[in-house]
């Protein structure tokens, strides 16, 4: 079984943005909001964060120089 | 807050990787200058002639509420447990702060008001038609508004439809603004707080200079701002709409 044939990324792939880095944060977004909840304001959360908001910013500067 | 006030299809064109938007898209180059100029203004009505005592904490206050505002947000620093409540600032603070709210963010956002794209439509269809005088009759101009050239007919026609929600905006603020000094107890309120809730509850933002509440605001006023919500959310022009179909079909219209 593929990875894309589970029930809820399914939906992602078919209906995201057509580009796998994208939907991996899509779909991974929700899970560290959950961390978040579950494990409380802490260093591995901040930084879990921190990192998510950083590969954001440089995939999306990334696809900019790409762009051009 | 200042990416909620972006148009969704400028958010899709920057995700592809198109990045000149921020500054190639009219409104979204406005989102920035506008939140800035605003900002900027807040903080020095605050500073100099307000309640903070450090350049810092004006800074600090004035472009948060100011961006909060703007981008129709609504989320209140200042209150009273943190120094001085919006309420109580200078009145020409407060109705900086609800002139944000008059505005909004760009059209195509989550943002309310009457959208920077009517604001910026006006300001350039007002210059476009003070000029038309010094041009000769034969004359044949273009309105250039976000990269598009407006002939004369559609230009006359974007201009009056923010010509439109402009006015009935200022109409149904002024209306509210007559039904809350009317229902408030007397001396209780000032204008600037009356005109600061009413745009606040039309450009659905939820800031508040300390009217509404449980037992401060008459229940009037509850309904007053039931509609003003409904109206500013759905832009007037669709609830008016209805309203004239509704007499016109039950014959009060005619």
């Amino acid at each position: 079984m593929k990875l894309g044939d589970l029930p809820v990324i399914s939906t992602v792939f078919e209906a995201g943005a057509d580009d796998r880095i994208f939907d991996s944060l899509l779909l991974v977004g929700p899970l560290i909001i959950g961390l978040i909840i579950i494990l409380n304001r802490s260093f591995i959360t901040e930084a879990l964060a921190g990192a998510y908001i950083i590969i954001f910013v440089i995939y999306v500067l990334y696809r900019g120089i790409q762009y051009e | 807050m200042l990416l909620g006030s972006i148009a969704f299809p400028v958010h899709y064109l920057i995700l592809q990787g198109d990045l000149r938007n921020f500054y190639s898209d009219l409104q979204t180059r406005w989102v920035f200058g506008y939140m800035g100029i605003g900002s900027a203004l807040l903080w020095g009505f605050l500073y100099y002639a307000g309640p903070y005592e450090t350049p810092f904490s004006a800074l600090r206050y004035g472009l948060f509420q100011f961006v909060s505002a703007a981008t129709c947000t609504g989320f209140q620093t200042a209150v009273d447990s943190t120094n001085v409540a919006l309420g109580r600032w200078p009145s020409y603070a407060q109705l900086t702060v609800a002139f944000g709210m008059f505005v909004g963010g760009a059209a195509g956002s989550t943002a309310g008001g009457i959208k920077l794209i009517r604001g910026l439509t006006l300001a350039k269809g007002i210059r476009y038609q003070i000029a038309d005088v010094f041009y000769p009759e034969t004359a044949i101009r273009r309105l250039k508004i976000n990269g598009r050239r407006l002939s004369e007919e559609e230009a006359s026609r974007e201009f009056m439809e923010a010509a439109i929600i402009f006015v009935l905006w200022i109409a149904f603020l002024v209306v509210g603004a007559f039904v809350l000094l009317l229902t408030l107890p007397s001396g209780e309120y000032s204008l600037a707080n009356v005109v600061f809730e009413v745009a606040s509850a039309q450009g659905n933002v939820g800031l508040s200079s300390g009217i509404t509440g449980p037992e401060s605001l008459p229940a009037i006023g509850k309904i007053t701002f039931l509609f003003h919500m409904w109206i500013g959310r759905l832009e007037i022009i669709p609830v008016l709409v209805m309203l004239r179909t509704v007499f016109k079909r039950g014959g009060l219209y005619q």
